[in-house]
């Protein structure tokens, strides 16, 4: 390795080339698999300590800025950059003539502009890059660019780009996808009891609080280095080389601090402009969003307007389902293909169903790009279907919890896209358990603290209006990467003797996005070595693909390639002993120690002595097929199911919410670490509320109207109640440990239990969510069609992008 | 082509022009022909990638040529590739 | 960008007579989001933190004086028992970090009509005091809150401090926000009962252009408790008259659409509001045991 540049520490003779100095790998001493095991990072990242993307730092180093469309859509005219260039301060000014190789990306279609040429499709698509000495010199080069656009009308939802007449936004128009599944005799069936509903989601926001950041260096021999947050480093080096024009291994990632991911870091944000600036400066070159363009630097989730209709017996056993769905993927593709099939697949629910036709289709607009978020496509069905299946107990006088029962799904069966339900799928379990669990006991209204009534500190009400609701949901999604992907996790495992001590060191490339797999890569270390010191290496990409840290895999996928390296590594150790030592009985590994029939007869010290073994293994999960021109197909490797009941209190005049209280039953194949699962699981049920009541980002003719943490309201810790779990650990027998993912079930079926908790309260039909205070109180169903007027605060002081000064 | 793109043929197509200003024409008549065939997206300003299956890729591609060379293109660079475990996929 | 940084009101005077276009700076809750967006690019900044004249605050010729630098922590802890409306609004400004650091000194001069700490001194009638190397002058708040985002304030003077009487009798102050904590204002209502002049004081937050003194509920509560003989007797008020006050206090309403919440809905709640503030400072005046 070169030397490094230390952080913060002045230049002196700076070498043409700097590198950064590798990050430290820190040596765990974790629990076994199963046992409680705090997070390496915990503490640093508590304490203010913990390196994010955003505290990247080198010296000599230029910061990058981006210069964004103002406009939905609009023809670039003419762009001069000649008076940025002359800036003092400024070393590079780059647009599209400027991208060396392929000049669009995109994870499935690469249809994105790496800056646009001709063309702007939505509002803050990158037109230019600056590189400058200061971030405000680069700010303010960026407005000495001048760039004479051609408005044109956008178009603004995916019903209006379905039109004949609307204006294609792509070559081959604006149907981005369409995806049928037929399943038995949808067309001609009918049945007793028939409920129809319409069903909308509005545009959530991953809302990660460590914004777009990284740092590029240039290696000045052609190729670059690229610290990054980001959810999967070797989809990004593909992508990032393509359009510099480099081989892969010119072009080297290295997972920098991520401050949470939900998937909106699946796709590029900064990662092509900063290696162009920093290969057309020969300087390391830094770029950090701000919040505001955060907002516009990753895709969201799907805008979705669904419609159903549900047909039962008239003693509650489901006939048939139909539905369609219709999704607003934006400008872009991103991983919108995907979430089409996903939320066809998952439309009717975890329920058997003998007739259903499902269309889902996916539309080009000029909205905000939209991609992955945690649920990817079941967030959105699972609303709907829920939201049918308590009208369907409505219109059936039935307990809602019974009709699901009537109704679960079960190994065996098959569902409507014709995979056969694997065992276990505890649908009827987990209703069962989260129905219960005791109810949390009604506390009297008179007296209580503010922060436990609706509205908290804010003091509007002292019980008046209070009503009490509750509401169950189930819902489950897809783990891993489906539809015939070949998904894999690269695993490189060590064992040396380090300090007198035995320790394995781990290296994969999965990214640690705060869901914990850093520890959990240790405990597996830990559990099939036997071995008291692990350290989890950065994850780069000299080692070959983990995968996306997304679709709930990596504990499967990577933790199947850490176990599968370690256990070469086991294996080659009893090897050794036996030719060594002569023994033939049954060997293991615990304490540093090599056991026979449970009686130590070596040390690993002693075994090892100077030798380091190395195992790197590629795990590849079981095949998956495409769905056929019907919808029908093996797509999916692996099921997760979970339910939620929540108890909610409603000021049922001013239609202010208090969550009181959400019990889940969750099925996880096996608890791999206690505390993490608990994170998972609290953490998507927050995640899950936010959609319910207040995370939205609203857009308007094509433009953001409130890109801040003012105005995009996040649950705070006064709006989230505690959770009672109940933990089943049914084991896969196909995955490692029998775990299942865990990271998304609790985001999908939170928000249906809370909405139906609060039509209980309320008796208004709440048919979108996230559910405004209008609806609550019945005043509106829908927000303004108006774009809102500056003068109440908030984007007002801050200025939208339309507004700023345009040269 | 990295990530899920699993058309069987990717082809690639720049029109060339004479190099003078104000012959756009060649490149949309290409971009035209391109989008009927519903496999194009736009890669560069004179450029366009169909994706799709072997001979639907093939057929679209010398459609989208011939259109470039009507209108008056110099040439067209075309770049094709295959991918290799597209055949699981079947046509798209 | 120039940073001027005074140690004492003489010199901050000075600096701001010298440099009228300097934007004074305490907290920074908002001068420092307009810099960090970029929205704002002052040609210089008068930083006020170090000024102590400005963190006092006391008893002046009967009436509570409280500078302009006065923390909304401080006036929690310091001043909750004198100014209890002024105390709850308070409470519901950010979270503890921007009440550590934010000030009503901040509030007066941004003019945003969703500042929760501008209701309460309307509904107490509070005067500001505006200083500058000429002197000091008094200007009541609805009249140096001139319009949405504007004051009173003449260039080369600074906000040095409120005056407002102590509270008589009961204050509230609530607000609607689409989440529990940590929220700006959809709409806001401050409420303060006089007993000594019989009066009822209110203020409509961020349902219009400014602040809005809710005039007609006024007078017509002042006549019902009048009428009633209520002050003296301590009687209820009646319901009728209680949805009366809530519907006169909607109507002194003039919303807006926008990202937070529709027109409509803020009519609605801040009526909703005023009727239930009313109705519980009305008992806590009454004596009715847990109505504080």
């Amino acid at each position: 390795m070169t030397s490094g540049v230390p952080i913060g520490v002045p230049a002196g003779a700076m070498p043409p080339a700097p590198t950064r100095e590798r990050p430290r790998s820190p040596v765990q001493r974790p629990g076994r698999v199963g046992e409680e095991s705090a997070r390496i990072d915990g503490v640093p990242k508590v304490r203010g300590e913990f390196e994010y993307s955003s505290d990247l730092w080198m010296d000599g180093m230029l910061h990058g800025a981006t210069l964004r469309s103002p406009h939905p859509h609009a023809n670039i005219r003419r762009m001069d950059t000649s008076e940025a260039e002359e800036m003092a301060g400024v070393h590079a000014v780059l647009t599209h003539e400027d991208v060396p190789g392929r000049k669009v990306y995109g994870m499935e279609i690469p249809d994105q502009p790496v800056l646009a040429w001709e063309r702007v499709r939505y509002q803050g698509e990158p037109v230019a890059v600056v590189a400058a000495d200061h971030p405000e010199t680069a700010r303010r080069a960026l407005e000495k660019i001048r760039v004479e656009y051609e408005v044109l009308d956008p178009v603004t939802s995916a019903e209006e780009a379905m039109r004949e007449d609307a204006p294609k936004l792509h070559l081959s128009g604006n149907v981005l996808r369409r995806v049928k599944v037929l399943h038995g005799q949808p067309a001609g069936a009918t049945a007793e009891v028939v409920v129809a509903g319409e069903y909308e989601v509005g545009m959530q926001d991953q809302a990660f609080l460590g914004p777009e950041s990284g740092l590029a260096v240039p290696d000045g021999r052609g190729g670059v280095d690229l610290h990054i947050s980001t959810q999967w480093l070797h989809i990004d080096r593909d992508q990032v080389a393509e359009s510099l024009g480099l081989a892969p291994d010119e072009v080297r990632l290295t997972l920098s601090g991520v401050g949470g991911a939900f998937g909106g870091r699946e796709d590029l944000s900064m990662q092509i402009h900063s290696c162009m600036l920093a290969l057309e400066t020969g300087r390391p070159v830094r770029m950090v969003y701000n919040r505001e363009e955060s907002f516009y630097g990753h895709v969201h989730r799907h805008p979705c307007k669904m419609r159903f209709e549900h047909g039962a017996t008239r003693d509650g056993k489901l006939v048939y389902v139909r539905a369609g769905l219709v999704f607003d993927g934006g400008a872009y593709a991103s991983s919108s293909n995907a979430v089409c099939l996903n939320a066809a697949t998952f439309a009717c629910g975890p329920y058997d169903v003998p007739h259903a036709q499902i269309e889902s289709h996916m539309l080009y607009t000029n909205n905000p790009p939209c991609g992955a978020m945690r649920g990817f496509g079941a967030v959105q069905a699972c609303f709907a279907h829920e939201s049918q299946m308590d009208r369907l107990a409505g219109a059936l006088g039935m307990d809602p919890i019974d009709l699901r029962l009537k109704n679960a799904i079960e190994p065996g069966m098959r569902f409507p896209f014709g995979q056969e339900v694997p065992h276990p799928a505890p649908v009827r379990e987990i209703l069962k358990k989260v129905k219960d669990v005791p109810m949390p006991e009604e506390q009297e209204l008179a007296g209580r603290d503010p922060r436990e009534l609706p509205g908290g500190v804010s003091n509007v009400t002292r019980g008046e209006g209070v009503k009490r609701g509750v509401g169950y949901a189930v819902g489950f999604k897809n783990i891993g990467f489906s539809a015939g992907f070949d998904d894999y996790s690269t695993a490189r495992v060590t064992l040396a003797v380090e300090g007198g001590e035995p320790l394995v060191r781990v290296h994969t490339a999965a990214a640690e996005v705060g869901q914990g797999l850093v520890t959990l890569q240790a405990q597996i270390a830990r559990t099939e070595l036997g071995v008291e010191r692990v350290a989890v290496e950065p994850a780069d990409t000299r080692v070959g693909s983990a995968g996306s840290t997304s679709a709930s895999r990596q504990s499967y996928v990577t933790g199947a390639a850490v176990e599968g390296a370690c256990a070469a590594i086991r294996e080659h150790l009893f090897e050794r002993v036996r030719e060594e030592l002569g023994g033939n009985g049954d060997l293991s590994l615990d304490g540093d120690e090599v056991l026979s029939e449970g009686r130590v007869i070596v040390s690993l010290v002693d075994l090892l002595g100077d030798e380091e073994i190395e195992e790197t293994l590629e795990y590849h999960h079981k095949e998956t097929h495409p769905l056929d021109e019907n919808g029908q197909g093996d797509a999916h490797l692996q099921f997760a199911f979970a339910a939620h009941r929540a108890v909610v209190e409603v000021d049922t005049e001013l239609g202010l919410v208090r969550v009181v209280e959400i019990a889940t039953a969750q099925d996880v194949g096996k608890i791999m670490n206690p505390q993490a699962l608990e994170g998972q699981i609290e953490g998507g049920i927050a995640q899950g509320l936010g959609l319910a009541l207040m995370e939205e980002i609203q857009v308007k003719s094509g433009k953001v109207q409130n890109a801040s943490f003012t105005d995009y309201l996040l649950p705070t810790i006064l709006d989230m109640p505690s959770v009672r779990m109940e933990i089943l650990e049914l084991a896969d027998p196909e995955a490692p440990y029998g775990l299942k993912g865990v990271g998304e079930p609790p985001t999908i079926s939170s928000t249906p239990a809370i909405v139906a908790a609060l039509r209980d309260a309320t008796g208004q039909p709440l048919t979108r969510i996230p559910v405004r205070p209008e609806q609550m109180v019945g005043i509106s169903s829908k927000p303004p069609e108006e774009p809102p007027h500056p003068g109440s605060a908030g984007y007002a002081e801050i200025g939208r992008l339309d507004e700023r000064p345009e040269h | 082509m990295p990530a899920f793109e699993r058309a069987e043929l990717t082809a690639e197509l720049k029109v060339l022009t004479s190099g003078e200003d104000g012959l756009r024409g060649e490149i949309e008549a290409a971009k035209t022909a391109a989008g009927e065939t519903g496999l194009a997206h736009e890669a560069g300003p004179e450029t366009m990638v169909l994706a799709g299956g072997r001979r639907e890729v093939l057929d679209a591609a010398t459609r989208v040529v011939e259109a470039a060379l009507d209108a008056g293109a110099s040439g067209v660079e075309l770049k094709i590739e295959a991918q290799g475990d597209a055949p699981r996929f079947g046509p798209t | 960008m120039e940073f001027i940084q005074p140690l004492n009101l003489a010199e901050a005077l000075e600096a701001k007579d010298a440099h009228p276009e300097a934007v004074p700076i305490r907290g920074g809750t908002d001068v420092m989001v307009g810099l960090n967006f970029a929205r704002s690019r002052p040609a210089a900044v008068l930083d006020l933190s170090r000024v102590e004249e400005l963190e006092e605050w006391g008893l002046e010729d009967g009436l509570l004086r409280v500078g302009a630098g006065v923390s909304y922590t401080r006036i929690i802890e310091e001043i909750g028992g004198r100014l209890p409306g002024l105390a709850r609004a308070s409470r519901t400004v950010g979270s503890p970090q921007i009440r550590n650091r934010g000030t009503v000194g901040g509030n007066l001069g941004t003019a945003s009509p969703a500042g929760d700490g501008l209701p309460p001194l309307y509904a107490s009638d509070a005067e500001v005091e505006v200083v500058s190397t000429r002197g000091s002058r008094r200007i009541p708040v609805a009249d140096f809150i001139s319009g949405p985002k504007r004051n009173a304030l003449a260039p080369q003077e600074l906000i040095s401090a409120f005056y407002v009487a102590e509270a008589g009798g009961p204050q509230q102050y609530s607000k609607i926000g689409t989440r529990n904590a940590m929220v700006i204002a959809v709409c806001a209502f401050a409420l303060a009962l006089h007993p000594e002049s019989g009066r009822v004081g209110t203020c409509v937050g961020s349902a219009g252009p400014t602040p809005l003194r809710a005039e007609e509920a006024e007078r017509f509560m002042r006549g019902v408790l009048e009428e009633g003989g209520l002050w003296e007797s301590r009687g209820a008020i009646p319901e009728a008259a209680l949805r009366r006050f809530g519907e006169l206090v909607a109507g002194a309403a003039r919303p807006i659409d926008d990202v937070r919440g529709t027109a409509e809905y803020r009519r609605h709640s801040v009526g909703v509001l005023a009727r239930r503030a009313l109705g519980w400072a009305w008992d806590e005046y009454r004596g009715v045991r847990g109505a504080a």
